[in-house]
């Protein structure tokens, strides 16, 4: 008889054990599934405003023997309330193209910026030279095509893009290019603002028109 | 007796083994709902929460949108001077000029780094003492950029001669209404134009000109101008044009008529504005019809033509309008008549 009660307890042991394990890796998988939701659901979410936040304008183009000079303002449009550190890259070609990093490369030596604030009168503007840069892994480096955010290694590229570092730029921050493209054969201008989210970068690719 | 204690140690089993089995349920039941609860719930109140802080922000970038496609400028002459205009419906900030070096807006420019607040109508006449007219681009700290110089000439080019001139700044002698203080003066044998006469529309209709003319008459009732040999006439306005601020020069076309018996005159036209409020400041300009010989018809001559009179620093107001005429080198003894047959100003309003 007792034997038997031992049994049915050890049982009934074994049994909510088993419920215990099986719903502990349920909540494991649950969370994990959870968070992987949280995490792209976020980054997702930033990444789109972000492709809203940085609004670039063509603000002049000069000819200078066969250089094409122009000058390109971007501002925020104060959707994100934060400060961000943001990167770019440049790139021409003569056509457009939404793999934008296939095209030809402006390095460093072909542009220079200044960044300050708009509440800020500083008279005649002067530029710098782009002087911090990094390569990244396509993996890391993100992108909307069709749709949805996919890195560019995704995408088929498996090189490093070389992002050149700008600052922080704030809200009321004015950042100012001055580009200087040489192929005369360019018609479009690609100026991509790259944002960090975590160990991934948005891109936010802005189209100018040269013609 | 042991059938009956068999059966009801069975029963006991069988309720034993039930409540074992509810209670398994019950914890099964249990744990699944703290997973859900623990899991999918904070991620829909999540997923509710970032969809709504989406919403909002996408509501606020439509809203950056509208302000910044509410954004206008425009350029406006007041007298000569040109002016940026926020014609828009929201004030804007303007952060950035492009500036011309004198080289144009497309090579070798520079860039202006500004702060200028726009509230809605606002006019600006410089950008850090640039004027309108070298300043290339403009653009706004919600990113638009304006072309002004450009709009500028195309408002030059849009003010042809046929839309220069109109009622508010041109007048034919028929459409001019002349006051009770306006005056007519003229002098015979000198310049000094020191004789009390009477300022007329003299209808020419009737006698071989097409058009009526402003004039002197020594007396009311006299159907014909006086007539000079060497002398002056001189039409005095009052209170005929209307400044505005800041006006770098003005223009004054006219068109002087004269009826004589020979065929050449040597004179001169000084036209003035003199200021209404004290009748102290004057700003003339002017201009000698020296040679004033082609025939336009027989014994008819005309003189056309405009002073530019600089009018920096002049007070807005209204101003007298002065037109002198003088004919100081006559050859042979007959005289001549005269009228004016328009006048028009450009760079300020006629007031008539």
């Amino acid at each position: 008889m007792l034997l038997k009660a031992q049994s049915e307890l050890l049982s009934s042991v074994i049994l909510v054990v088993l419920v215990l394990l099986i719903g502990l890796s349920g909540f494991l998988l649950a969370n994990s599934w959870v968070s992987q939701r949280y995490y792209e659901s976020a980054f997702s979410s930033f990444a789109d405003l972000c492709l809203s936040e940085f609004q670039a304008s063509l603000i002049s183009m000069e000819n200078r023997s066969s250089t094409r000079i122009v000058y390109v303002g971007v501002v925020r449009a104060g959707i994100l309330a934060g400060d961000y550190n943001i990167g770019v890259t440049l790139y021409n070609g003569s056509d457009t193209s939404p793999m934008w990093w296939t095209l030809k490369t402006i390095d460093s030596q072909g542009f220079s910026y200044n960044l300050s604030p708009i509440y800020a009168s500083l008279g005649n503007l002067s530029f710098m030279q782009a002087s911090g840069s990094a390569g990244f892994g396509s993996q890391v480096l993100y992108t909307k095509f069709a749709g949805s955010w996919v890195s560019i290694r995704d995408m088929g590229y498996s090189g490093s893009i070389t992002i050149y570092s700008i600052g922080v730029m704030r809200l009321n921050d004015v950042l100012v290019l001055n580009i200087s493209i040489s192929d005369p054969s360019s018609r479009y201008l690609y100026i991509v603002i790259w944002t960090r989210f975590n160990d991934r970068y948005i891109a936010s690719p802005i189209l100018v028109p040269l013609i | 007796m042991d059938k009956y204690n068999n059966w009801k140690i069975m029963k006991m089993k069988i309720k034993r083994e039930s409540i074992r089995k509810a209670v398994a349920g019950i914890l099964a039941f249990i744990v699944g709902i703290s997973i859900a609860i623990v899991t999918i719930i904070p991620l829909l109140i999540y997923l509710n929460i970032s969809n709504r802080e989406t919403i909002n922000a996408f509501n606020s970038f439509s809203e950056y949108q509208k302000q910044r496609s509410s954004e206008s400028i425009d350029i406006a002459l007041i007298g000569e001077t040109p002016y940026i205009r926020n014609t828009g419906s929201v004030p804007l900030t303007i952060v950035l000029a492009v500036i011309d070096n004198g080289y144009g807006c497309g090579n070798r420019t520079s860039i202006l780094k500004t702060n200028i607040t726009m509230k809605q109508g606002d006019t600006i006449a410089n950008i850090s003492s640039y004027g309108a007219s070298i300043i290339c681009y403009i653009m706004t700290a919600r990113g638009n950029i304006f072309p002004i110089k450009d709009r500028l000439y195309s408002l030059l080019a849009a003010m042809s001669p046929s839309t220069l001139f109109n009622e508010s700044n041109a007048r034919f002698a028929q459409d001019l209404s002349l006051g009770p203080n306006d005056l007519g003066n003229y002098s015979i044998g000198n310049l000094n134009c020191n004789r009390n006469g009477y300022l007329k529309i003299w209808d020419r209709s009737n006698s071989g000109y097409d058009r009526d003319l402003i004039s002197v008459f020594s007396s009311q009732g006299d159907p014909n101008p006086v007539s000079i040999g060497e002398g002056c006439i001189r039409v005095l306005l009052r209170n005929a044009v209307n400044l505005g601020a800041s006006t770098y020069a003005i223009a004054i076309y006219y068109k002087i008529v004269g009826f004589y018996d020979r065929n050449k005159f040597n004179g001169g036209v000084n036209i003035s504005l003199i200021y209404s409020s004290n009748n102290a400041i004057k700003y003339s300009g002017y201009s000698t019809a020296d040679g004033w010989t082609p025939p336009f018809r027989d014994k008819t001559v005309i003189y056309e033509g405009y002073v530019l009179i600089p009018m920096r620093d002049a007070p807005a107001g209204l101003y007298d309008l002065e037109i002198r005429f003088g004919i100081y080198d006559s050859k042979g003894n007959s005289n001549i008549r005269i009228g004016i047959e328009y006048i028009a100003i450009v760079g300020a309003t006629l007031v008539r």
